[in-house]
């Protein structure tokens, strides 16, 4: 008798161990995921905040001055701002998931995925939004006579391009996030 | 005797518990039934969103030239993709619907609760995109944009601009719905769910 509550201590602290590597695992994994998302969000902001175009459009012998910017499409606008919210929630939820992480605070972590799920939401939301307006200016809309813009600020729609597709990633790695936290109480249900 | 008592008292906690685990399943059901109903509203407004309209663009001799114009939502890629996101959207609270109503009697093994998890978070993605699109591209609609010289259509084809508005109201009100079905079903990971729904003899 004495000897089988032995090996079932022993067993226990073996398992224990095993959690706690796990821990340490998907710790890795989190914070390499909302740095991922740091990182793209904050290249999509800075190439929508600094992508500007001026040229001179000469138009039955008179010279126009057309700029695009950021400012002047509130999809756009949109757009950054929702990206400079995902980046600095991707910079503080690093620190923050960590930090609840290693004192094993279980709200917390549920408060994080939560919001994780949310800022998910919100930046799936503006990169539809860039998305349509991209396509409008791309091809323009014949039924309603709206004129293709790229055709002039083609530097301006390649720079938008680049941003949208880097956002796509980085909403898709916020995605993953909710993903592994879900697996991870799925894990911890099961056991 | 005592060992009676001990299996009465396991008993009676446990059909507790199977209460409370029905009152929130019976929540999460309808609401589910409630976004179905949203999302499959704003995908049928916006998909049979068309209003045709007859302009006159000018007079040769008495008779005046008229031109007959129609605004539907296939014209616009942002409103495809609201249609098609909203009718996956519906789709998918369908399939859950009938999940919960068909499902019960098997037990919550392996990666289900997760999947279902998992896929409410996907769908929920998909609308918040699609809302986003057919929002912005409606502000365009009403507004214009006088940097790329676009006019704003609203003002000639207004029962189509207010249609999309409702389909676009009932979509933002099928989105709120599901995150707050993901959230639920992500609650529903955490609670310790190891007990079989038909009680051992």
């Amino acid at each position: 008798m004495g000897n089988q509550s032995k090996t079932s201590v022993d067993g226990v602290h073996s398992d224990v161990k095993v959690l706690e590597m796990k821990t340490k695992r998907s710790n890795v994994l989190d914070v390499l995921l909302r740095v991922l998302g740091f990182l793209l969000t904050l290249t999509a902001t800075i190439i929508v905040g600094f992508g500007k175009e001026t040229k001179v459009i000469s138009y039955a012998s008179l010279q126009f001055k057309v700029t695009a910017k950021w400012e002047y499409m509130s999809a756009i606008v949109f757009f950054l701002v929702t990206n400079a919210i995902g980046c600095s929630y991707a910079a503080i939820s690093m620190v923050v998931s960590t930090i609840a992480r290693t004192s094993g605070n279980k709200t917390a972590l549920l408060i994080i995925t939560l919001l994780d799920l949310v800022i998910m939401a919100l930046l799936f939301s503006a990169n539809g939004a860039a998305g349509a307006v991209g396509v409008l200016g791309q091809k323009g809309n014949s039924h309603v006579q709206w004129m293709k813009v790229c055709n002039v600020f083609d530097a301006y729609c390649r720079h938008m391009t680049v941003a949208l597709v880097l956002s796509i990633i980085g909403s898709t790695v916020f995605l993953l996030l909710v993903a592994h936290s879900l697996f991870k109480l799925h894990y911890y249900r099961s056991n | 005797m005592a060992s009676r008592n001990g299996e009465e008292k396991v008993e009676h906690g446990f059909n507790d518990f199977h209460e409370t685990k029905k009152k929130n399943d019976w929540i999460l059901l309808s609401l589910r039934v409630v976004a179905f109903f949203a999302t499959a509203a704003a995908t049928l407004v916006m998909a049979l969103n068309k209003q045709t309209k007859s302009f006159v663009i000018g007079t040769v001799g008495n008779t005046p030239l008229t031109a007959t114009l129609s605004a539907k939502f296939n014209q616009t890629p942002a409103f495809v993709f609201f249609v098609i996101a909203n009718g996956n959207a519906s789709l998918h609270n369908l399939v859950m619907i009938a999940l919960d109503i068909l499902g019960p009697q098997y037990d919550y093994k392996g990666l289900r609760l997760a999947l279902i998890a998992i896929l409410d978070m996907l769908t929920m993605a998909l609308a918040s995109a699609g809302d986003g699109a057919a929002t912005f591209m409606s502000a365009l609609g009403r507004n214009g944009n006088s940097h790329a010289r676009w006019d704003k259509i609203c003002d000639k084809f207004e029962s189509y601009c207010n249609r999309g508005g409702g389909a676009l109201i009932a979509s933002f009100i099928g989105f709120i719905l599901l995150l707050i079905i993901t959230v639920m079903s992500i609650s529903k990971l955490l609670k310790p769910n190891r007990i079989n729904h038909a009680p051992s003899p």
